[in-house]
Order: structure tokens, then sequence, then C-alpha cells
């Protein structure tokens, strides 16, 4: 694979995110608000008759599958329905960490065709920790039944991201997206999607701490963003460092249980 | 990263001297507006929506004045036809399984079985679930199912809806 996963310790840090790091697959993170069809994205890629959800009752459990797509086999994590990455809850917290440390190779953000303003909150949020994001437009018939009509390619302009219309309860488009998952991977497509840009007050502010943060932690910006830590500093989150140092803890003690194994 | 480096950073955010809470919001309000200026730009919805059979059933079960009468009549109407309605099987059932229990009674006296096995099976065990038999399924097998129908219907959801400031004022959710 083009990307240097298992150099960057990335694989090690997937592991503690209950992904199999040797079997050095793509991971495909599949990402969108409750109720858009992404299980139903999920169980259409992967084949897997799977019932997820985080409604109260029922546990948070992160679900994951196999498929193969040009003799490449892809890890499809489904990761909990969130209207944000804002981590105040829980499943919020569960995707941004996911996305943001185990660092998936392509992130589908599936969205409902029928509210797809509510829905591009997401994937904007998405945009700002991750390059590699494909924008899935589900339930494209509802929104045909509903005389909504969306403009793909104004909206692919817009979002400078790679946009597959599906209807994944007919498996509709999911070869399609299959085939778009497979060339980012491939890095046959460079992707530099859309950044939110905020108002100049919090920008510049952003400014000010990005230097700082690089001159403290010369080497964080490999593994991170840099700027998306800035905003989540000024917003006042101080236990982001903890949530670093876990990670990077975790992925320390694992490389040396592999050196001992060797 | 040590904690020095961090208390670094924290110190050089504090003299920026922000409040993270309006920097949350602002950041928030700039989230949503791309996105509305991203959709507006690329959407258009041909016309209004006629509304549907259902949503008109909807506004009219939840609506602030109609939606408690039609609750509680929907509920008195369920409660009616198990109660009342319960009464013909359950006179019925009891007239059967009294007869049955006639019967087993000749049987014992005919076998000469002696009087406390008889007390204790016929009088005890079979005439207790034979009342709590003829008393409690007929109601069970009405309101379970109209119930069932209720919420399958969306009918108790709509309930719930109605209920849910109640419950919340009540501190059973927050």
């Amino acid at each position: 694979m083009g990307l240097t996963a298992q150099s960057s310790g990335v694989n090690l840090l997937r592991e503690s995110f209950n992904i199999d790091g040797d079997k050095n697959n793509p991971v495909v993170a599949l990402a969108g608000n409750p109720n858009t069809g992404k299980s139903t994205v999920f169980n259409g890629l992967t084949g897997l008759k799977q019932h997820t959800g985080n409604w109260p009752g029922k546990t948070v459990t992160q679900a994951k599958g196999y498929y193969t797509y040009l003799s490449q086999e892809y890890t499809v994590v489904d990761l909990p329905g969130t209207y944000s990455l804002l981590a105040s809850s829980i499943e919020e917290q569960i995707a941004r960490d996911f996305i943001c440390f185990a660092q998936p190779e392509v992130t589908v953000v599936i969205a409902d065709a029928t509210n797809l303003e509510r829905n591009l909150n997401l994937l904007l949020q998405v945009t700002e920790l991750s390059e590699r994001v494909v924008l899935c437009l589900n339930l494209m018939d509802e929104a045909e039944r509903k005389n909504i009509k969306i403009d793909l390619n104004g909206l692919a302009t817009d979002l400078q991201v790679p946009i597959v219309p599906t209807i994944a309860r007919d498996e509709k488009g999911l070869s399609d997206l299959k085939k778009v998952i497979d060339k980012i991977v491939n890095q046959e497509v460079q992707l530099d999607p859309i950044k939110i840009k905020y108002s100049s007050k919090i920008e510049e502010k952003v400014e000010k701490i990005v230097p700082e943060l690089n001159k403290q932690f010369p080497n964080l910006r490999k593994n991170i963003n840099i700027r998306w830590l800035a905003l989540r500093l000024l917003e006042g989150d101080r236990t982001i460092f903890e949530t670093l140092e876990e990670c990077y803890d975790v992925n320390l003690k694992n490389k040396k249980v592999v050196e001992r194994r060797q | 990263m040590s904690r020095q480096q961090q208390s670094t950073i924290f110190s050089k955010i504090d003299n920026l001297d922000i409040n993270h809470e309006q920097i949350r919001d602002e950041m928030v309000k700039d989230i949503y507006d791309t996105a509305e200026e991203i959709a507006e730009r690329n959407i258009a919805s041909s016309e209004v929506e006629k509304e549907s059979w259902g949503e008109k059933f909807d506004t009219l079960l939840t609506s602030k004045c109609l939606g408690f009468p039609m609750m509680l009549l929907m509920l008195g109407i369920v409660f009616w036809v198990t109660i009342v309605g319960a009464n013909y099987p359950s006179a019925m059932l009891a007239k059967f399984l009294f007869w049955i229990e006639g019967h087993l009674s000749n049987l014992f006296v005919a076998l000469q079985a002696p009087e406390w096995l008889h007390g204790m099976l016929i009088k005890g065990v079979y005439r207790t679930l034979a009342w709590v038999i003829s008393v409690m399924l007929p109601p069970m097998a009405i309101f379970f199912p109209i119930f069932t129908l209720l919420e399958d219907l969306g009918l108790l959801p709509r309930v719930a809806f109605n209920l849910d400031n109640f419950f919340k004022k009540a501190g059973g959710q927050w």
C-alpha cells in the first residue's frame, strides 16, 4: 500500500481500537448521522448481517467487517452514529478518536440525501481531521420521492470531496463507492477537501497557538492535525493531551511487547 | 509530552484571554453557517410537498389541545374493551373449569380417595388454578394484542411524546 501505516506506528494504535494491525488492510471508517442507513451501507459492503445502533439500552459497539475489491481486502469499521465530532457524548468521542488516532485510509461520511444540510455539518468536521473523505449520499430514492434535487457536481465542487449517490437498501451505488475508495487508497486521486474558515477572531487565535504547538511538540505534526488540535484547545478541551498521551503511550507499550516477541 | 510543555501551551492559551464557551459556540455557528450555505447553493426542492395522510394524523394526535383528550379517549376505549369484554370469556371459562372440577370431585369420591388428598388437589391446587386462569387470562388476551397494535400503529410513541414534558418535570429524565 502506498500509505506508510506500519512505519508510523499507526498499526499499533489501531490495535488499541480493536483493529487487527497484522492484517495490514486499508481501513475504511463509516461515519454518519443516526438513521442515514449507515448500517445498511455497512452490511451492503461487507455482506455481514449485523444490527448496530446506539439508542438507550444498546451498548455502543464498534462493528467491523471485511470486503475484497480487486483482490485487495479492506477492513470496514462502523462508527457510532453522531451528529457532530465535538466529543460531547461517548459516541461522538469514539468517532472522533477513531478518525483522529486510528487514521483510517478512507472515511466515508454517509449522509441522508433528504436532509443534507444537517448531515453536512458532520462532513465539515470530518474534513478538519482527515483529507481522505468520501461523501456517500444515501437514500437517494427518498430524496427523489420528496422532489429534492441535489446538484451533485456543484456539491462536489464546493466540498472538494468525491460524492457517491447510493440507495443502500437496494445495494445501488455500492460498487461505485468501492471503486472510489480503491482510488483513494491507491492514491490515484489526491484530495484537498473543504476546510471551514472560522471567523477572523478565531483564526487569529489559531495562528497564535499553532506555532507554539509546533515548537513544543515538533513530532506531533506527523501524527495529528495541529490546526485541529489548536481549535480543540481554543474551545477549552484540556483533556486532549491526556487522550494523546493515552494513545501514544499505548503505542509505545505495544511496541515494546512486539520487540520482545521478536 | 511533558507536564511542563503542556503548561507552557496552557498558559499561552490563558494569555489569549478567551471565553472557551463563547469560542465553541462561534465555531459551531461557523460550521452550521457553512453547511447551510453549501446546502442552499446545491439543493432545489421543487415544490413543497402536500401534507401526507400520516402527517395530518400526527399533527392531530400530538396537538396541544387535542392530544390529551385523544390519548385519554384512546386509552379509555382500550381499558373499557378490556374490562367489559373480558367478562364474557371469563364467565365461560369459569363455568367450564368448574364443571370439570365437579367431575374430578366425583371421580375422587368414586375412587374412595382420602379427604385430605381431595382437599389438597381439587379444592386447593385445581380450584386456585381455575380461578386464576378464568380471571386473568381473558383480560390479558384482550389487552396485550390491542396494546401491541397501538404500538405498531405508532399511537403509543405519540402518547410518549405528549407525556414527555410531564416525565421531565417529574425528574424521570434529564
